[in-house]
């Protein structure tokens, strides 16, 4: 059973990705619109995020930091993240990793980088 | 494996295995040896046999306490390894819908914190916590997307 939600999982970021790399989200209108960007004109966290994966796809790591870059930073952290809980018998180094990076302070630490990058890309 | 004897005092009755030896009529003042034994002993004397039989009355309980349930909790409380915090959902799902997201990440730290400072259960409801707000996070940030792509598409 957690096998099948598992794989439906992956072939859903398969697909995604699949149409983010065929179609730049920037030319197609198709793609839906940050609610608060086209109210309000301020950039949200999330925007930029679309254009980040169409550059990922297309492995322009450069421009997808310029486009997102809380995204990018994240995606290697949360496959990190992701090894660390699926890997049963950790080497010392491995817990020390795991409870250095994931653990209280290092979440404390995402929160505020979030909202500073939120302030931030709005000041630029 | 153990092998016993039980005598009434005249015969001996005996090999037996522990579980051949139950099915006999073992009383308090039946005498029982195994191997290691110096002597015979009566079976209301070995707590290890009259417990298989319940022949003695138990002794009275020391700890009373209302709900058993929460005090073997308690008791277990830090041996009960840490639960998890769903810190990589919540990021994940940040990613959909912020303002949920970002209370899934709150809980996630919360879960961290609460288990160093007061054991499992606290944690425990941190985490239950951290698991409803990713869903939430994940339902609305879903439902927005699409309402947003059926608004584009004009439909």
């Amino acid at each position: 059973m957690k096998k099948v939600l598992y794989g439906i999982i992956i072939l859903t970021f398969v697909i995604i990705g699949f149409i983010y790399f065929l179609y730049d989200p920037s030319t197609f209108s198709f793609f839906p619109l940050c609610p608060l960007h086209s109210i309000t004109g301020f950039l949200c966290p999330g925007c930029g995020t679309q254009q980040a994966i169409h550059d990922l796809t297309h492995l322009r790591i450069g421009q997808a930091f310029h486009h997102n870059a809380f995204l990018v930073l994240s995606i290697p952290y949360v496959i990190l993240g992701y090894y660390l809980e699926w890997k049963k018998e950790k080497t010392r180094f491995e817990k020390k990793i795991k409870s250095t990076l994931y653990g209280y302070y290092a979440i404390v630490l995402i929160l505020i980088i979030f909202i500073v990058f939120w302030i931030g890309r709005n000041m630029m | 494996m153990k092998k016993y004897y039980y005598s009434d005092g005249v015969e001996k009755y005996g090999p037996f295995s522990l579980e051949e030896l139950k099915t006999y009529d073992i009383e308090n003042d039946t005498l029982i040896w195994y191997e290691g034994m110096d002597d015979w002993k009566r079976a209301g004397d070995m707590p290890n046999i009259s417990m298989l039989f319940d022949l003695s009355t138990p002794p009275p309980a020391r700890i009373e306490r209302n709900n058993p349930i929460d005090f073997l909790d308690d008791e277990y409380d830090e041996e009960r390894p840490k639960p998890k915090s769903f810190l990589l959902e919540a990021i994940l799902v940040t990613l959909l819908c912020i303002p949920f997201g970002i209370v899934a990440i709150v809980y996630a730290a919360q879960v961290e914190s609460k288990y160093n400072a007061y054991g499992y259960k606290e944690a425990a409801k941190a985490s239950e916590n951290a698991l409803l707000w990713t869903r939430i996070a994940l339902g609305v940030g879903i439902v927005s997307i699409l309402i947003r792509a059926f608004v584009i598409m004009g439909i």
